[in-house]
């Protein structure tokens, strides 16, 4: 990792402008990339919006790597720059869940495994929506957006992590809530602390509904 | 033909009473707040008895100053949910009352989808992301699947209560004005005397999610440290701000809306409008911030929301008029937004 801005980006199209950055296609040293750029964000304090950039940044490449580490797929990481907070990054051909919701049962299942996989190590997603999910050619499962993530052994944490799948599935795909979340419980089930995690999780649920 | 209603809200601290027509037209809007007292919360029941004692007064100045009396009266709406137990029963009580006297159709209204609709009319907007605050409610809501849904919401304490208890702890004076707007001016005045040095402080956002309880503490510990309340309370705002207005950026994002919407009590902080507005243009998305009559809990949405309930042809039977405090958004059948649900799909 350097501390010197990245070098030899050729900038394509923007993806998305999403709420954490503006991502775009580049090539970078003959790779096809992913470009994630935190920019600053001029309605918050310039304190906060700096800290955010760069914990969210150097956070985001840690849990990456150590994603990558245990067998769960997330883009490789190939540079970061901390002056404009970029993270390069390998282009995964790939859709959003949010977009690809059919074969539901199969692919919930395998969210649930993975993330299984993820809590065992103690790495929270913190931002698990079905936008940060991607579907690749292959029906591969890939986690993006690590952001929001940071390693916790907290039993509340990793519910509150599921808390916010859930919610998605409530509020944008409804209709699949109950086939789509009760895949991913079932693929979640070969966490070893699954039983107390998820009655935790419905322990939150009800605190949030009855306050 | 053009109907008139009449809005009878009192589902927290605020007692509410509005004549609003069909044409969206709002001809009398009056608010009344119970006040617990410097140093304390509200408690439900004493809140409940300042409603009842003042709900015929406020009906009668309505509609004094709509010109009509109450055989002109075409509908009676009442916040039937969700809110405080005591305080909802009188809004009911009177709107039962006032149905089985006039022989009126009463109409149960749902509190959050209220402040919406209401924010639809006044902002003119079609489809918006409306971000919630009050002293009871932090909530991301949005049209999803039919529905008002919740997005995002807090994990505890709601942001008006947060700043309510900081105020507390400080003993700040808030018999003149509500509790945000106290914590608004001393943050103000740090920013006045170069004092806005900001101090970091707990920032918590969790998908579309956040929390505000650990913000709270570590505040008041700052306080207590000795550095300037004034300070604290501009880093506090800044903090507690950024986070809502990050949510609000979440929600825009993820479901493409080009709308955006803030109501509730905390909805007049101008800082908080700011954040939002200059959020909204990076989105290109237009910003309404609604001005504090229509933006705090108020008899007009309860009105209007009713009208719109009416004339889709909803009715309702007075048995049915129990009130419901946990009565979410996404409960709520949205009859008169038929046609933009079918569009939508």
């Amino acid at each position: 990792m350097n501390k010197l801005p990245c070098l030899d980006i050729e900038y394509g199209d923007t993806i998305a402008l999403g709420a954490e950055a503006r991502t775009y296609y580049a090539t970078f040293l003959g790779y096809d990339v992913v470009v994630k750029h935190r920019f600053a964000k001029k309605y918050r304090a310039e304190a906060i919006d700096n800290l955010l950039r760069k914990n969210r940044s150097i956070q985001e490449v840690r849990l990456l790597h150590l994603a990558r580490k245990i067998g769960v797929r997330v883009p490789f990481v190939l540079d970061i720059d901390k002056i404009a907070w970029k993270i390069i990054q390998e282009r995964i051909l790939g859709v959003p869940l949010k977009d690809r919701m059919n074969n539901v049962e199969v692919n919930f299942n395998k969210v649930g495994e993975y993330m299984a996989l993820l809590h065992e190590n103690n790495i929270i997603h913190g931002d698990l929506t079905t936008s940060n999910i991607l579907l690749d050619e292959e029906d591969n499962i890939w986690f993006i957006d690590f952001g929001l993530g940071y390693i916790s052994t907290q039993i509340e944490d990793k519910a509150v992590d599921i808390l916010v799948l859930k919610h998605t599935l409530t509020s944008s795909h409804n209709a699949l809530l109950d086939i789509a979340f009760n895949a991913f419980i079932k693929g979640y089930s070969i966490n070893k602390e699954h039983k107390s995690i998820i009655k935790r999780m419905e322990k939150v649920e009800e605190r949030i509904r009855y306050t | 033909m053009t109907l008139i209603a009449i809005g009878i809200e009192s589902s927290a601290d605020k007692l509410g009473v509005a004549i609003v027509n069909s044409d969206g037209e709002i001809l009398a809007n009056n608010v009344k707040t119970y006040k617990p007292g410097i140093g304390k919360g509200v408690i439900p029941r004493d809140a409940a008895e300042h409603h009842a004692d003042n709900v015929s007064k406020l009906i009668n100045l309505g509609l004094k100053q709509a010109n009509i009396t109450s055989a002109d009266l075409d509908l009676i709406c009442f916040t039937q949910g969700s809110g405080m137990g005591p305080c909802l029963r009188v809004d009911a009580v009177a709107a039962r009352t006032l149905a089985v006297k006039l022989n009126k159709p009463i109409i149960g209204v749902n509190h959050q989808v209220a402040h919406v609709e209401i924010g639809k009319l006044i902002g003119q907007l079609d489809d918006p992301i409306a971000l919630y605050v009050s002293g009871g409610n932090s909530q991301v809501i949005a049209l999803a699947e039919g529905r008002y849904r919740v997005f995002g919401e807090t994990l505890d304490i709601p942001i008006g209560n947060c700043l309510d208890v900081f105020g507390r702890e400080m003993q700040f004076d808030n018999s003149e004005k509500p509790m945000g707007a106290v914590v608004e001016e001393y943050a103000n005045m740090a920013k006045e005397r170069g004092g806005d040095i900001f101090h970091e402080l707990p920032y918590t956002v969790k998908g579309f999610d956040i929390s505000f309880s650990g913000l709270l503490t570590a505040a008041i510990k700052l306080a207590k440290s000795g550095i300037p309340v004034d300070e604290v309370c501009f880093s506090l705002q800044e903090t507690a701000f950024a986070m809502l207005t990050e949510v609000a950026e979440r929600a825009l994002a993820h479901t493409g809306k080009k709308e955006l919407l803030v109501c509730g009590g905390v909805a007049a902080n101008s800082r908080l409008k700011k954040m939002l507005e200059q959020m909204a243009e990076i989105h290109g998305a237009k910003f309404v911030g609604l001005p504090a009559p229509v933006a705090i809990d108020n008899g007009a949405m309860i009105a209007w929301n009713g009208i719109l309930m009416h004339q889709a042809g909803h009715t309702q039977n007075i048995e049915d008029t129990l009130v419901r405090q946990r009565w979410r958004p996404e409960e709520v059948e949205l009859i008169w937004l038929e046609n933009e649900i079918n569009n939508l799909i």
